[in-house]
């Protein structure tokens, strides 16, 4: 009770009462709520603390028992105001810290996102920067909801986003939907498919529109595949309307991609030698203040740089940045690898090379790449045939000149 | 003198009797029903006491409590005063005797 930190904040005083009726004075206070605490008897009386705020009511009750009051003592912050009273500065820098907490707290100074998987950070903060959303912007220039459903509209892997303010941080929360299967078919308007890829057409399956090419023709890049157009014929074959709609077709196209890579036997790699230095920097914004290196005398090096953020809580961000700066020194040594090695590496860079077309669900039909090598260098080179899915959808013309014949109002 | 002091104790305690009844009656704590003080010490140094009038002498070494009953004598040393409110005090010090004795 008497520890409390409010009372410590308004003030308290210890007081020494002295006088005949000094036990009436303690009675009276005690009959009017002003709390004592600490009440020591002293020689001629009795000491005792109280806050600030009772210290002004016990003017009465004093009078009433014929007994005199000295302040012996003064603590908390009323008293240490008085006291530095004439410390100008001492205030103004304690306005000017509030104000400036206050200010910067009016900023955005760090953009999270959580949940993406298949879209990159890097991607969503382009689309960001696009939108003029970056690191120092007004919260207030902000509209979350329409960022959010921006966000999803721009990025159709994106099922749900939400965007809001936790401090000075701008999180974003999504949820991205990963199989390809449960992706929701959207409406198109009538639409045609056009291929994206040079090949053979190995299978074709329509499901709306009209087919241009058939099973063994060879396309380029660009040519019509689905047509979104149908020719409605009548019982004479004479074509008299056109229904467009959107063209839907499994199209799998066998493409051929060259390979190669060079595996020289010498190689040259870094060993780092050890020695290394560091420096403390501190950056705000484009403003760097630190230590100069004392140089070293390193042949070559790599610098590697972390930064953090300043932060006030977990969500108070300031626009200050701890960044340390380590330089370490390499030397580059030749290495000279044997014929079964180099060819081993080449095997394993084929491997994951084709491991990737696969996650991608290409089929990889036939793979004709050989592994040669020679005194100085090891070659992968060769013909890789894949079986993908083509198909990239475009927009049909509707040609409003053939629709002479309908009646017209 | 002796006798009607004899006879007044004999009364008081009659009193407090059917005090005590009446609270274990009607589920009422006892020290509302008769107004009598309530003690507790822990260890001989902590001393609260509650529903008390008022402070009738106070010094290091005696503290003399007022309360609607009868008079609490606490004798010890470096008796001290940690809070007095209008309820409750706490007492701290080598407390060696706690005294009640007959406010007449």
């Amino acid at each position: 009770m008497e520890r409390n930190f409010l009372l410590r904040f308004r003030g308290t005083v210890r007081i020494r009462i002295t006088g005949s009726f000094c036990e009436r004075f303690l009675n009276l206070c005690a009959y009017h709520g002003i709390i004592l605490w600490n009440l020591t008897p002293v020689e001629d009386g009795y000491e005792a603390f109280l806050s600030l705020n009772n210290f002004r009511k016990i003017r009465p009750l004093v009078k009433k028992s014929h007994i005199r009051v000295r302040v012996i003592q003064r603590r908390g912050v009323p008293f240490l105001l008085y006291r530095y009273r004439k410390r100008k500065a001492l205030f103004v820098s304690v306005a000017v810290a509030a104000f400036l907490i206050l200010f910067l707290s009016m900023f955005i100074w760090d953009i999270k996102i959580n949940g993406n998987l298949s879209v990159t950070d890097e991607k969503i903060m382009d689309y960001l920067l696009n939108e003029g959303i970056h690191q120092g912007i007004w919260k207030s220039s902000v509209n979350y909801k329409e960022l959010a459903s921006d966000l999803r509209q721009h990025f159709q892997e994106m099922t749900w986003v939400s965007v809001k303010l936790q401090g000075t941080r701008l999180v974003i929360d999504l949820q991205e939907n990963t199989d390809v299967a449960l992706r929701e078919e959207i409406d198109y308007s009538p639409s045609s498919l056009i291929s994206n890829v040079d090949g053979t057409i190995v299978k074709i399956i329509t499901r709306a529109g009209t087919p241009q090419v058939t099973e063994g023709d060879e396309i380029k890049k660009g040519d019509l595949l689905v047509s979104g157009r149908i020719d409605l014929v009548n019982d004479s074959s004479e074509v008299y309307d056109h229904q467009y709609v959107p063209a839907d077709a499994d199209i799998y196209v066998k493409t051929k991609i060259t390979y190669r890579e060079q595996i020289p036997l010498k190689q040259k790699i870094k060993v780092y030698t050890g020695k290394e230095s560091s420096r403390h920097l501190l950056r705000f914004g484009s403003f760097h203040i630190g230590l100069p290196f004392f140089l070293t005398s390193y042949g070559e090096y790599d610098c590697i740089r972390t930064e953090k953020q300043l932060r006030l809580m977990e969500n108070f961000y300031l626009p200050v940045f701890f960044s340390k700066m380590t330089v370490r020194e390499y030397e580059v040594q030749e290495k000279i690898c044997t014929k079964e090695q180099a060819k081993k590496q080449a095997q394993n860079n084929l491997d994951n090379f084709l491991k990737k077309f696969q996650e991608k669900g290409v089929q990889i039909f036939q793979n004709d790449v050989k592994i040669e090598t020679t005194d100085s260098i090891c070659i992968a080179q060769g013909t890789i045939y894949l079986i993908e899915k083509a198909g990239k959808r475009v927009d049909t013309e509707i040609e409003e000149e053939q629709k002479e014949g309908t009646p017209t109002e | 003198m002796k006798r009607d002091n004899i006879v007044d104790e004999e009364k008081m305690l009659r009193r407090e009797e059917r005090l005590n009844l009446l609270a274990d009656r009607t589920m009422l704590p006892k020290e509302i029903v008769s107004g009598c003080c309530n003690i507790t010490a822990v260890g001989q140094n902590e001393l609260i006491i509650e529903n008390y009038k008022s402070i009738l002498e106070y010094q290091p070494e005696k503290l003399v409590v007022l309360t609607k009953q009868c008079r609490v004598e606490i004798s010890g040393k470096h008796l001290e005063i940690v809070y007095y409110a209008k309820e409750e005090m706490k007492i701290t010090g080598r407390i060696k005797c706690i005294n009640y004795k007959s406010s007449r």
